[in-house]
């Protein structure tokens, strides 16, 4: 890999893995359109991917400080305390936790598995225009909605699950992890507002744990000779996740997942016919 | 035990899991690579889940108490 692709997939990073478009699938799909001929299953591979996880982590980190503060304390007063109280930010810190387990647990029993099953370029593109169907879909379920909408602190655990245990179908490349939670937040009664801080809120522990627990590989023998090439891929998906996060706070106070559906179909077809002339 | 009782079951359970996974030996399932080795990330995830529930089981003690 050299540094114009390094910087070319930290940057596809940082963008894909907040928007609702896949990460996962663009970084399969991608590479094999330009030909790239990387071994994304090499062992020198990993270190690179571990960066870019926590570039992407740090940049939420970062954005959303303010709520990470009020969760974790909110966490340790429940905690101390011993019991549970009225208190909003209590709820809303109890409902990342309980969104997280399903995800945590199924992403580090299943991700190799079912990546190694899924990881094929036409299989990513097939499984990004399933997620178009899905963005759509839920656009379509909201605007049906009569209700007002809910905020996350009036989220039941149940509902919390639900939405965080969507994250699991992102573990099939083409399947976008804020994609689905925000489909299932518009589901569970939120705006897309709330809906996509609830996601990226979910989604933090999630890509921090998975580049953490893989920092002992960064140190190792395939670490070392990666380590440049990844500090500034992780600055570079860092920077573009900050202004990926930005935009979509931003756009989610008024936009729809509809777009994103329409760019899911058209580069999941254009992939699968740029694939099938090649093949 | 009461309400409790579920969660302190759910810990055990995890605790347990956790020590398989640590144990060398066994074939563990869902490791990807040497199933017979001992694996620190499963059993840190299954520890993780055990504090949980242990935290679960306290809320739902108190709970009951009130």
């Amino acid at each position: 890999m050299d540094l114009i692709q390094a910087l070319l997939l930290a940057a596809l990073q940082g963008v894909s893995e907040l928007f609702p478009i896949s990460s996962l699938g663009h970084t399969v799909i991608i590479p094999a359109l330009l030909g790239w001929s990387i071994d994304q299953r090499a062992h020198t591979f990993l270190p690179f991917v571990v960066m870019l996880h926590l570039g992407t982590a740090a940049a939420l980190l970062t954005f959303f400080w303010r709520e990470w503060l009020s969760i974790v304390r909110a966490l340790l007063r429940s905690v101390v305390r011993g019991k549970l109280s009225d208190d909003a930010e209590e709820h809303i810190a109890w409902m990342v936790v309980l969104g997280t387990i399903p995800a945590a647990v199924l992403g580090f029993l299943l991700e190799k598995q079912l990546r190694l099953l899924f990881a094929a370029p036409a299989i990513a593109a097939v499984f990004l225009i399933v997620n178009g169907v899905v963005l759509f879909a839920g656009e379509r379920v909201r605007r049906r909605r009569t209700r007002e909408a809910t905020t996350i602190a009036v989220l039941t655990w149940q509902q919390a699950v639900l939405v965080g245990g969507a994250q699991c179908a992102a573990l099939i490349p083409g399947i976008s992890r804020s994609g689905t939670t925000m489909v299932a937040g518009l589901l569970a009664g939120l705006d897309h507002e709330t809906s996509a801080r609830f996601s990226f809120l979910l989604a933090t522990p999630i890509i921090l744990g998975a580049g953490l627990l893989e920092v002992p590989v960064l140190l190792g023998p395939d670490g070392q000779g990666m380590f440049g090439l990844a500090l500034i891929g992780a600055l570079v998906a860092g920077i573009t996740a900050w202004l990926s996060v930005t935009f979509l706070m931003r756009y989610f106070k008024a936009g729809r997942l509809d777009p994103f559906a329409y760019y899911c179909w058209a580069f999941g077809m254009l992939s699968l016919v740029i694939l099938r002339m090649r093949s | 035990m009461g309400r409790a009782g579920l969660p302190i079951a759910v810990a055990v359970g995890c605790a347990l899991i956790a020590i398989f996974y640590l144990v060398p030996g066994p074939s563990h399932p869902f490791v990807g690579e040497d199933p017979t080795g001992s694996h620190l990330k499963h059993a840190l995830l299954f520890f993780g889940l055990a504090g949980l529930s242990l935290i679960w089981a306290r809320f739902a003690a108190n709970a009951k108490a009130k």
